[in-house]
């Protein structure tokens, strides 16, 4: 495979830039609700997607034919895609110039995947459905996945990169359904990292389990938050999800090139002192794990803000031409037929110097937000969270449950406010696909950390 | 190749399997062909020609299912497919109630191919992406396309079971889809987004798209804060859409069998408005979202989910339809790499007869919802929805957009008070099409 592709570079035509990539991923689903197992699949998606600069345009193709005629023939599909936008291209594509990588780099886990049958995942996901289940007489639905991405990537470009990846990324997710005189409420635990069969012992099924049921269970009772401006502590997969969503999309620079809040604020302060955030590849338990991107370039460790003070985009060797800066080695492509795009790792505010608990101490009234569920947020910063697992913290305590919390607001505001970051620092965001036109494996997360923002619940804080 | 050469291949494969003791087995192949050119960042980036093929294998024995899927047509990939297959329905539990369909009758759609798509090339998507470009910026400097995509798809389907059934349709469709937002200075408006997806690239309008998207993008930009209150919504077609599909999705009978889904039990009973009545046409003419026959080859069909407020039917595949002994509706979805879900075709909830201009002059206080970012729980039916670009209602006239405002509500609580439903509506295209009214909602908790 190395050498077709090598091949295809080294005949290329004068003043054309390529990357070939060969990814081939297998994924495992299994599947079990209400007692019974729903699926059991397993897919091979394999191929290769060659980008091609020519004249200032880039062009794409991808085959699902691994032989050398058919990627010979992708590649003069790329090149002719490239030709013809050429002449449309207002602004011409120039690369930053990289280092070249190469080397072989895996992630597999203490554990590998590999050294598990898909019986012992079906046992493993038909007994948690059991149990969920069997957890108490108030549930009655529960919904229990695992999915596993197994990555094998070659990705090599005409700048010399020459590198092979080989990572496991499994997710597993808990839910239980609570049913109560009329009223349903279900509650997920998920969890998600680069690795292997050791997640299960990062994360035991039982206390994922016991997780899942008793919050579905408590919320059904649970009363509205008291809707307004409040004080807040985060947990790190909250602050995960404000990074990831809520300021690492206005920083990707594509992004900012369009006109999104990080638009000229590099150097600027946009945050409290307290706070300085990373997007980085390298933590290789993460699920957003990448030693080396999908235009072959080396992904560094980027530090976005500095102690308050915004620092860094996130580049493709495009941007960072454009900007005069390095490329930060961000460019992904979920499969092996998608193009690139600047997309996020793992993303995180790093530890303060504050415990956990001292983020209690002082609050008369606010909300301890635990759980993050979907959300959304815009160029402009702006977000909107749903938080299903919050509590109120009275005097200083962390008090009753509350149902359907969301957190609104503006991203820059709510960091402009944090006052403390504790030093329990972890990575917990890994479940689940960041999407944007394609999806991408990241993860986020941080030290538990104080801040103010806006609650959705009852009008006027009844 | 087409679908229809391939799936002689695959046919040696049936017979093998049935002599190795599968029960029953299922080929579904998949042959997709897509140009598209993007924007990014109010420029032209890239344009790019992917082909896709593969083929998902699902195998019963003894009542337990297993599936295997692979992106290649080579005989010895799909021998490995097969076994996978096979391996996997040795291993899994039985589950009762999992046979294939049968071979039923199918009705073809109508106008669901076009053979200008198929002469289509990268290029054509390059000088459309290149006038759309060139349109937004006479219109407005303001507006930034943050990312645009303009594509052509052709797609062949095929499905053949040890049922009988051996059948494969060609359908083309042509997207384009704008998001981004207005720019002026340090002001940055609410994001937003425009799209249509149609069978005939010569349907597309693409002075409509580029209007309504530059309209949206430019009402979002000078926006207003205003105190918390009670009041109406009128809910737009976009907006429709994201709580609608909570309805849709609790309409699954794989949701309702699992409980996690409001309408479990709710058969025949009154759970909406009588005004509301949602159907769903699998085989509506000249739509993108259609098809002859479903992921598992049964034929496509229309499907009354809400009547005046009742609930109907809920929407099978055929795993669910066996569970309840009674017959799938067609909905099978999903591609070759998944087992058959279920998906909606083409939603239609029918206009009313309120006018939207008689629901903006009886709201004294309210909101118009543009669009919404939520996550709704679909199954309590509970929200918390950030509103972008909502218009401000008072005294019946439409004041500012606002910016930072929350509505909270139970939606399901929502359908049996909706105040009126409009003449007007909007057809929504992806691959899934909606084509929804306005709805006017009392008793709105907004949050600003």
């Amino acid at each position: 495979m190395k050498e077709i592709l090598q091949q295809v570079i080294d005949t290329r035509p004068d003043g054309v830039h390529v990357e070939a990539r060969f990814h081939q991923r297998k994924k495992i689903e299994v599947r079990a609700d209400k007692g019974k197992l729903q699926r059991a699949i397993v897919d091979d998606f394999a191929g290769i997607g060659i980008r091609v600069l020519y004249s200032g345009a880039w062009g794409f193709a991808s085959t699902s034919k691994i032989d050398k005629a058919s990627i010979f023939e992708t590649f003069n599909d790329a090149f002719a895609a490239a030709k013809n936008l050429a002449p449309s291209m207002k602004e011409k594509i120039e690369l930053a110039p990289i280092k070249p990588i190469s080397g072989t780099f895996k992630s597999l886990g203490k554990d590998p995947l590999a050294n598990h049958s898909i019986e012992e995942r079906v046992k493993l996901v038909t007994d948690i459905d059991k149990k969920v289940l069997n957890a108490d007489e108030k549930i009655k639905g529960s919904l229990i996945f695992l999915r596993e991405y197994h990555n094998h990537r070659i990705v090599m470009n005409s700048d010399g990169s020459n590198v092979e990846v080989f990572d496991s990324k499994p997710d597993i997710y808990v839910q239980a359904v609570a049913h109560e005189a009329g009223k349903i409420m279900p509650y997920m635990d998920a969890r998600g990292m680069c690795g292997g069969w050791e997640i299960f012992k990062i994360s035991p099924p039982d206390k994922m389990i016991k997780t899942a049921v008793n919050t579905a269970i408590k919320l059904l009772d649970a009363p509205l938050a008291k809707g307004g401006k409040h004080t807040v502590v985060m947990d790190p997969k909250v602050v995960g999800i404000i990074s990831h969503e809520a300021i690492g999309h206005t920083v990707e620079s594509d992004f900012v090139m369009s006109g999104s809040a990080a638009k000229g604020k590099i150097g600027k302060k946009v945050a409290s002192e307290h706070v300085t955030m990373v997007d980085s590849g390298e933590q290789d338990y993460a699920s957003g794990w990448l030693p080396v991107d999908d235009a072959g370039v080396e992904a560094k460790k980027t530090v976005i803000i500095e102690k308050g003070v915004m620092k860094s985009y996130l580049h493709s060797r495009f941007t960072a031409h454009h900007f005069g800066v390095e490329p930060t080695g961000s460019e992904r492509a979920f499969e092996y037929n998608d193009e690139p795009l600047i997309r996020m790792r793992n993303t995180y505010l790093e530890p303060g110097d504050f415990k956990r608990e001292e983020l209690f101490e002082n609050i008369k009234f606010g909300y301890y937000l635990v759980s993050p569920g979907g959300g959304q947020a815009d160029s402009s910063a702006e977000f909107m969270f749903s938080m299903p697992e919050t509590y109120e913290i009275k005097n200083g305590e962390i008090g009753s449950l509350v149902k359907n919390v969301t957190v609104t607001g503006n991203a820059f505001e709510v960091l402009q406010s944090v006052d403390a970051v504790a030093n329990d620092w972890r990575l917990e965001m890994g479940n689940g696909h960041c999407g944007k036109w394609q999806p991408a494996k990241v993860d986020g997360g941080g030290g538990t950390t104080r801040a103010i923002a806006l609650v959705s619940g009852s009008v006027g804080g009844k | 190749m087409m679908v229809n050469d391939l799936l002689s291949i695959v046919d040696p494969f049936l017979d093998k399997a049935l002599k190795m003791g599968v029960d029953e087995i299922e080929f579904y192949l998949e042959k997709q062909k897509i140009n598209t050119a993007f924007i990014e960042s109010t420029k032209l980036k890239s344009a790019t020609a992917n082909n896709m093929e593969g083929i998902g294998i699902r195998v019963l024995k003894n009542g337990s299912m297993g599936f295997s899927s692979i992106n290649s047509f080579k005989k010895e990939k799909i021998k490995i497919c097969l076994q996978k297959a096979m391996t996997i329905a040795k291993l899994i539990p039985s589950q009762e109630n999992y046979f294939l369909p049968d071979k039923k009758q199918i009705i073809k759609t109508s106008n669901i191919y076009d053979e200008n798509i198929v002469n289509f090339k990268v290029e054509n998507c390059i000088d459309i992406a290149d006038e759309i470009l060139k349109k937004c910026y006479l219109i407005d400097s303001r507006i930034n396309i943050e990312s645009g995509i303009i594509c052509s798809i052709e797609i062949e389907t095929g499905v053949l079971s040890s049922k009988n059934i051996c059948i494969s349709e060609e359908k083309t469709g042509f997207m384009i889809e704008l998001g981004g937002m207005a720019v002026e200075g340090e002001k940055i408006g609410s994001w937003d987004e425009e799209y249509n997806t149609v069978v005939k690239v010569n349907d597309i309008d693409i002075d409509f798209i580029v209007e309504e998207f530059s309209r949206k993008l430019l009402q979002n930009l000078e926006t207003v804060k205003i105190k918390p209150f009670v009041g109406k919504a009128i809910i737009s077609p976009e907006a429709m859409r994201s709580l609608f599909s909570m309805v849709i999705d609790a309409a699954k009978a794989s949701n309702i069998q699992s409980n996690a889904s409001f309408l479990k039990d709710k058969i025949g009973e009154n759970i909406a408005n009588e005004k509301l009545t949602i159907i769903d046409d699998g085989l509506k003419s000249n739509s993108f979202a259609s098809s002859s026959f479903d992921r598992e080859g049964f034929p496509r069909q229309k499907c009354t989910i809400i009547e005046n407020g009742i609930f109907r039917n809920a929407l099978h595949n055929s795993y669910t339809a066996n569970k309840e002994n009674t017959d799938s509706t067609g909905h099978a979805s999903g591609d070759y790499r998944t087992i058959p879900e279920i998906s909606p075709t083409n939603i239609e909830i029918k206009s009313g007869t309120f006018s939207l201009e008689e629901m903006i002059a009886e709201t004294k206080a309210g909101v118009l919802f543009n669009r919404i970012s939520a996550s709704p729980d679909p199954i309590s039916g509970d929200f918390a929805a950030v509103l972008k670009g909502g218009r401000l209602i008072e005294n019946g006239e439409i004041k500012n957009t606002l910016r930072e405002i929350t509505a909270v509500g139970n939606f399901f609580e929502c359908l049996k008070t909706i105040r009126g439903i409009s003449k007007e509506n909007k057809s929504l295209n992806y691959y899934t099409s909606w084509k929804i009214p306005y709805i006017l909602l009392d008793d709105i908790n907004y949050i600003s």
